[in-house]
């Protein structure tokens, strides 16, 4: 399967594989306001005819102004690889890409997200095969009070030290 | 400037008036129209405070009220900026874009130099791609604010659109010369610019200034974050200034970084003569395989180089890398491998070897386990299966549906739990035309597993084309918000083109149009909305500085209707129409269904359930009528069915507005072509007619439609002509143009004759000669024609041995055709079908249908019966 950058024209392609996957979609405006603010951030892997087959949404944690002297953090609104393409590794190597990109373009120290504490499969994909770590928790974070794990993904380990020790320190 | 109208008030309104703007402004709209109205108590004809009033009650809800008001405000004072950008302001939130537009420059008129104005202004403009005054109120803004970065790179933007690119160029050097110290700037800074220099850099190369490019590139690439699109045009530009070796070099550090893009190979190997995207000669090939083989080193996890290497090997060293290929996947369970390699069944080569190849590992899975004799590791027993389960779908490519079936049932028996072989199992029948029993296996796929969402949606997508919507929909919601009124109604909201496309499709085949065109037309709700989507961007964009991607989005608004989504249902929603205008008892049969009408219990049934469904909803929201995720509560649904749209006067119409925006299609769609010629001819509209038989032509001189629909243009025509004395000019260029479809003083009878005798072999101008017949001698001669189609059906013609092989959907239109025309003998018809596709759900009979659901219902009892017994342990 090729992966690529994402662009707009294949937003709805990523709308279809995100609608055939997962329980949590999204209109097609919430994806062009992905590419039309951080295009360098989601990628696509398509199949020999160009069909998307699986993609990472990204973007940049953008509350800086909220929470001063936190770090520039990526974050994955929505990464997802239909059934039938599972097993060639597709969303690590989407994610490497995407990562990259968030160190790159916009000095990314970390990437998070959220994840539902109870589901499993999803846990274990982004520890195990993606090598998220749980960070935190945060209660009540979905519209059903369910609690999510905040994880993160350290691209900056000196960063990720420092946090550490403040962390520890409260 | 004329003095503003406010100069008719007194000094207290005066006050009054600008604390109305403020409280418009600070969104108090009680206290506004409170306002409002002292002012207008004095001066009741005052315009401009008409105007505020009914902006205000139009945002508290008040619409219509609010747009007359604003009506009167504009008529008493035609030359108040305030009164028209009031005006603008309403009919932009309408969404009628030109109109807004036409009020602005209105208001512009009378306030030349407001910058609020302006930007709205140049927001509209761009929506409507009217790109001169764009220019001309950019070029306005960054004289007045050159401080402004944002007008610099406005100003670009808008010279870039109306194709003025030099000046564009010339804009964006002024502007980079003024920045300085970019290397201390701060993160948010330092990424805008970089994505100046980046779109300085794509104006460059569009106007084929590679070396101009290439350089600003190098310069500039301490500024540049975006390393990825850095490499790409600098590869790219290396590649066109043809600096072979150079280019390579920037190609190789591309693949490092991301070695699944194919792209970088090929451009990695057009530059060493070699383009991937032409026929290659052998030698080419094996000089490729080397080079690639060397990647593969490289990256030995590289997917992509792999499947490279199928592409180009051949014989003996095919069989090798294919070898390779296929057994790794099969140990590690890769279920996409067959359809990731199905391109290659275009050479039958290869095909050849695929298919020997595992058949082979079958052999000796099924002896030793393990995939050939000569190997030393020892399989686990999911090797076998996931051989199998390349050789269903192998077999299936190869349309040996049979060995197909067979395979996945050996599989199946070994490993009842796995889905995949339930998914082949079910695509293999459909193949075959037994949608009900694909159905079936691919349900019990999705029973497997119940937490797959994809396996949720492909089981609800096969009950759809089933016929079983109601089911489909209940399945469906396992995965939807509960919030949500219906399944259907969430799927729509999150714009699932799918669900909207199948349903439709499904609606239309059970003759419910209402409910059709109801899906179809929530598809073209959603085109609306995409289009809508851009508007925010307009201003979004050029505060973020992301150009590059804003305008490949606006390029991809511009061609949003060429998707084969809208396409594929503009014609589906335009024949549906056709059908109501030909035959309007169709509505009113949907509208005032007989009471006893079993369909019609099932619906009162559905709609009661609904309705409680609803209330229940209603009752779990809290006061604020939101639902528990927060969302605002979703809007009643006024036309349950879809009545209200097929009760459209005029169907003809609608069919028309559905498929303007494809009069200027890129895509070859014979089928479109047809449909335009239809509504067209029943428009009485030919000169569009005729266009449309001329884009058919261009397609297939041949068309059996085109044979029919030319023959119903002409008689059209020809009865027109009697009618007046003299045609005007067009008609007789239409004539003139008739004349090159079917000669001016042809025999009809004989000219039919010709094409009938022409084209004996082929099923669909069979039946367009048949079609023929009934218009040119009438009604009263349906039996020839039946008896023209029914001889296809018999196959007279042995079917292996004609190039063009009787396929399901012409005989399809074989079956409606003699339905029409001679009822009594459909069921010969479809006897004749049914030996010759046996598999075929709708050429059964019901007896054979009815055998087949009972079976199927017996499977599901014994599956649920099961379940219990699983359950009670």
């Amino acid at each position: 399967m090729n992966i690529r950058p994402a662009t707009p024209y294949d937003l709805t392609g990523m709308q279809n594989t995100n609608l055939m996957n997962l329980p949590e979609n999204y209109n097609i405006k919430y994806y062009l306001y992905h590419a039309l603010t951080w295009p360098q951030l989601s990628y696509v892997a398509e199949d020999h005819k160009g069909r998307v087959v699986g993609y990472i949404l990204g973007k940049m944690n953008d509350d800086m102004d909220n929470k001063p002297g936190q770090l520039p953090n990526g974050h994955v609104t929505s990464i997802s690889v239909l059934r039938s393409y599972r097993r060639l590794g597709l969303a690590q190597k989407l994610m490497k890409q995407s990562q990259t990109a968030m160190k790159d373009a916009f000095n990314a120290a970390y990437v998070s997200l959220h994840v539902r504490k109870t589901n499993r499969a999803a846990i274990g994909l982004y520890r195990d095969t993606l090598g998220f770590e749980v960070w935190e928790v945060e209660r009540g974070y979905y519209a059903d009070k369910e609690d999510a794990l905040g994880m993160r993904l350290w691209l900056d380990q000196d960063a990720k030290a420092r946090e550490e020790a403040k962390k520890n320190k409260n | 400037m004329p003095p503003p109208k406010s100069s008719q008030l007194g000094n207290k309104e005066i006050s009054l008036f600008r604390q109305l703007l403020q409280l418009h402004d600070e969104r108090q709209y009680k206290k506004g129209v409170k306002t409002a109205d002292s002012i207008l108590k004095k001066n009741p004809e005052h315009g401009e405070t008409l105007a505020m009033k009914g902006l205000i009650l139009y945002n508290m809800g008040e619409k219509d009220n609010g747009l007359e008001y604003v009506r009167r405000g504009v008529r008493l004072s035609l030359t108040s900026h305030i009164v028209w950008h009031v005006f603008g302001i309403i009919q932009r939130q309408e969404h009628k874009y030109e109109d807004a537009l036409k009020s602005y420059t209105q208001a512009l008129r009378h306030d030349s130099e407001n910058v609020a104005l302006i930007r709205d202004v140049c927001t509209l403009s761009t929506h409507l791609r009217q790109f001169q005054p764009l220019v001309e109120q950019r070029l306005f803004l960054l004289k007045t604010r050159p401080s402004m970065r944002t007008q610099w790179v406005s100003a670009a933007v808008a010279l870039d659109l109306a194709g003025h690119h030099d000046k564009a160029l010339r804009i964006l050097s002024d502007f980079e010369s003024t920045l300085t110290d970019l290397e201390n700037a701060d993160s948010s800074l330092k990424y805008e610019m970089s994505e100046v220099f980046l779109y300085h850099i794509s104006i460059l190369e569009k106007s084929g200034l590679f070396q101009q490019a290439i350089d600003l590139l190098v310069e500039r690439q301490p500024n540049i974050c975006d390393i990825v699109a850095w490499r790409e045009s600098h590869a790219r530009f290396l590649t066109l200034l043809n600096k072979p070796d150079e280019a390579a070099d920037a190609w190789r550090l591309l693949i490092q970084s991301n070695p699944e893009n194919r792209a970088y190979y090929i451009g990695f190997f057009k530059t060493k003569g070699i383009d991937f995207t032409q026929n290659l000669s052998e030698q080419d090939k094996s000089s490729a395989l080397k080079t690639l083989t060397l990647f593969l080193e490289q990256f030995p996890k590289a997917g992509v180089i792999q499947r490279l290497r199928l592409d180009l090997a051949t014989h003996n060293a095919f069989r090798d890398i294919a070898h390779e290929y296929l057994t790794t996947r099969i140990t590690k369970g890769v279920p996409s491998l067959f359809v990731d390699i199905k391109a290659l069944y275009g050479d039958i080569e290869k095909q050849q070897i695929l298919g020997d190849l595992a058949e082979g590992y079958r052999t000796e899975l099924e002896k030793s386990c393990k995939f050939t004799s000569t190997d030393d590791k020892i399989q686990p027993t999911t090797s076998y299966i996931w051989t199998l389960y390349y050789l269903s779908q192998h077999y299936s490519q190869i349309r040996q549906y049979e060995k197909s079936l067979q395979v996945v049932k050996v599989a199946i028996e070994h490993t009842p739990t796995l889905p995949e072989l339930y998914l082949a199992q079910g695509r293999t029948l459909k193949r075959l035309g037994c949608q009900s029993e694909a159905t079936e296996a691919v349900e019990i796929a999705r029973e497997l597993d119940g937490q797959d969402r994809f396996l949720n949606c492909k089981s609800a997508k096969y009950m759809i084309r089933n016929g079983e919507i109601e089911q489909a929909e209940q399945i469906l919601s396992l995965f939807t918000r509960k919030a949500a009124p219906t399944s259907a109604a969430d799927l729509c909201d999150m714009e699932a083109i799918w669900f909207m496309r199948e349903e439709a499709k499904a609606y239309s085949k059970k003759g419910e149009y209402g409910m059709a065109l109801k899906r179809l037309h929530q598809l073209f709700d959603t085109f609306n909305t995409w289009e809508e989507d851009q508007y925010d961007f307009h201003i979004y964009c050029l505060r973020k500085y992301t150009i590059r991607s804003y305008l490949t989005a606006l390029e991809l608004e511009d061609e949003l209707r060429e998707d084969r989504n809208y396409v594929d249902s503009a014609i589906e929603a335009a024949s549906m129409y056709m059908k109501l205008h030909d035959d309007p008892r169709i509505v009113e049969q949907i509208t005032n269904p007989q009471a006893d009408d079993q369909q019609d219990k099932k619906a009162q049934k559905k709609a009661k359930k609904d309705k409680e469904k609803a209330a229940a909803q209603q009752k779990a929201k809290g006061k604020d009528g939101k639902d528990a995720d927060g969302l605002p509560a979703p809007a009643e649904d006024k036309d349950p069915h879809g009545h209200g749209i097929i009760k459209t006067e005029e169907p003809l119409e609608a069919a028309a507005r559905i498929l303007a925006p494809l009069s200027a299609t890129k895509r070859k769609r014979i089928d479109l072509h047809h449909v335009q010629f239809e509504v067209a001819l029943r428009r009485a509209k030919y000169a569009q007619a005729m266009r449309a038989l001329n884009s058919t032509r261009a397609l297939d001189p041949h068309c059996g439609m085109l044979h029919v629909q030319s023959l119903k243009l002409k008689l059209a025509m020809d009865a027109e002509k009697q009618k007046e004395e003299e045609g005007d000019e067009i008609m007789q260029a239409l004539h003139e143009a008739m004349h090159t479809l079917i000669p001016a003083d042809a025999n009809l009878e004989s000219w039919n004759a010709d094409y009938l005798q022409h084209h004996s072999l082929h099923p669909t101008r069979v039946l367009g000669a048949a079609e023929a017949i009934i218009l040119i001698r009438g009604q009263g001669s349906a039996r020839d024609a039946v008896n023209i189609v029914m001889n296809v059906g018999k196959g007279s013609v042995d079917a292996q041995s004609q190039s063009h092989p009787l396929d399901v959907p012409s005989a399809t239109r074989m079956m409606l055709f003699v339905a029409h025309h001679q009822p009594d003998r459909v069921e010969e018809l479809r006897c004749l079908l049914n030996t010759r596709f046996p598999h075929q759900d709708s050429f059964k009979s019901e007896q054979q249908l009815a055998e087949q659901k009972k079976a199927i219902e017996a499977s599901r009892l014994e599956r649920s019966m099961a379940e219990v017994d699983l359950s009670a342990k």
